[in-house]
């Protein structure tokens, strides 16, 4: 799964996800893209899950791209855990992406079955998406 | 050029929130410039979705009418930049960039690939690395796109930048050792390990954490 190889610190502050992505929000690399259309953290888990399921429907040839990293750790505490006593500890990574981010691309493949291997990925993601294109 | 007409209102609204109510009204705000002057303007948002009907390229030179001013009327130009909504995709501003017949213009071509590379049918994969080059030339001389023929490409050939057959009248910007387009075999994924990683194995760097940890660990 994905996750930083160093990180400065343990554990981060939430903060808070508003406005639109300036960036990341068209495709660079391949010919079909899927794009957030909300804000959200994914997963590494989520990342890995709609890869699979890209590479399943794809079969051979083709090119992914993954767009997003998982470089925030989100932390939990444990079950049956009284509040207060500090932060809990990290759980996992999760890419926290903003509307109009451009998650997954795929190049070398016929545009329906790029579309329905993106939309397999989309169902893994738990996060409104769409199919875009790269237009000549 | 082929006739391509876009009429244009002058534009008295500025700012942002008079943009958004232009927009709502079905304009899109322009601005118009060439030699450091520029002029505000307003295109319906309908015609030029007419003119441009796939998508928006730099390379297509139209006649720009515009009402409400004397004397100047057909006026050509060409889309320099656009801004594109993120999420919904509408185009929010025009930059148009005036053109002269005797002047050179420096702008994007697309290019269009054709064909189906040999490469792929023994199991290549076609991989465009550029879609666009860069080119110097007279309005007259400009091409609405460069057509590539990649039909004769094996595994592990590539077209570079240079190879482009542009004419004596284009001249290229672009890197010419840049790579437009090659087929390649794609190498297997790397797997990622099966063990659960937890959030807790990323080495950490520096910090006060780092130090607190280890001083907890004494």
């Amino acid at each position: 799964m994905l996750m930083p190889k160093r990180t400065k610190f343990r554990k981060c502050q939430r903060g808070r996800m508003k406005g639109i992505a300036d960036r990341g929000s068209t495709i660079a690399f391949g010919e079909v893209g899927l794009k957030s259309l909300e804000c959200a953290k994914i997963s590494s888990r989520q990342i890995e899950a709609a890869r699979v399921a890209i590479n399943r429907k794809v079969k051979r040839g083709g090119k992914l791209w993954i767009r997003i990293f998982p470089d925030y750790p989100e932390t939990k505490k444990p079950a049956e855990t009284r509040m207060g006593k500090g932060k809990g500890n990290p759980e996992e990574w999760v890419a926290r992406i903003k509307p109009g981010r451009i998650l997954f691309e795929l190049a070398g493949v016929d545009r329906e079955l790029a579309i329905q291997a993106l939309r397999n990925a989309s169902f893994k993601l738990g996060v409104k998406t769409k199919v875009i294109f790269f237009d000549n | 050029m082929e006739g391509k007409i876009l009429n244009a209102e002058v534009r008295n609204e500025f700012g942002k929130n008079d943009c958004i109510r232009l927009r709502k009204a079905g304009y899109i705000p322009v601005v118009l410039y060439s030699h450091g002057q520029s002029e505000s303007l307003k295109v319906k948002k309908k015609d030029f979705l007419n003119l441009f009907e796939k998508s928006v390229s730099e390379s297509v030179i139209f006649d720009l009418k515009v009402s409400e001013q004397s004397g100047n009327s057909g006026q050509m130009a060409f889309v320099k930049e656009y801004q594109v909504d993120p999420v919904s995709g509408e185009i929010l501003h025009l930059d148009l960039f005036k053109v002269t017949q005797d002047e050179k213009i420096h702008t994007h071509v697309h290019i269009e690939f054709i064909g189906s590379p040999k490469g792929v049918k023994l199991g290549g994969v076609l991989e465009i690395n550029e879609r666009m080059i860069e080119v110097e030339c007279l309005p007259r001389d400009l091409p609405n796109k460069i057509e590539v023929d990649v039909t004769e490409l094996m595994i592990g050939d590539s077209i570079h930048a240079r190879e482009l057959k542009l004419g004596d009248t284009i001249q290229l910007y672009s890197n010419p050792e840049s790579v437009i387009v090659s087929v390649h075999v794609i190498k297997a994924a790397k797997t990622p390990t099966a063990g659960e990683e937890g959030a807790e194995s990323v080495e950490i760097v520096g910090g006060k954490e780092s130090s607190e940890s280890s001083e907890s660990e004494k």
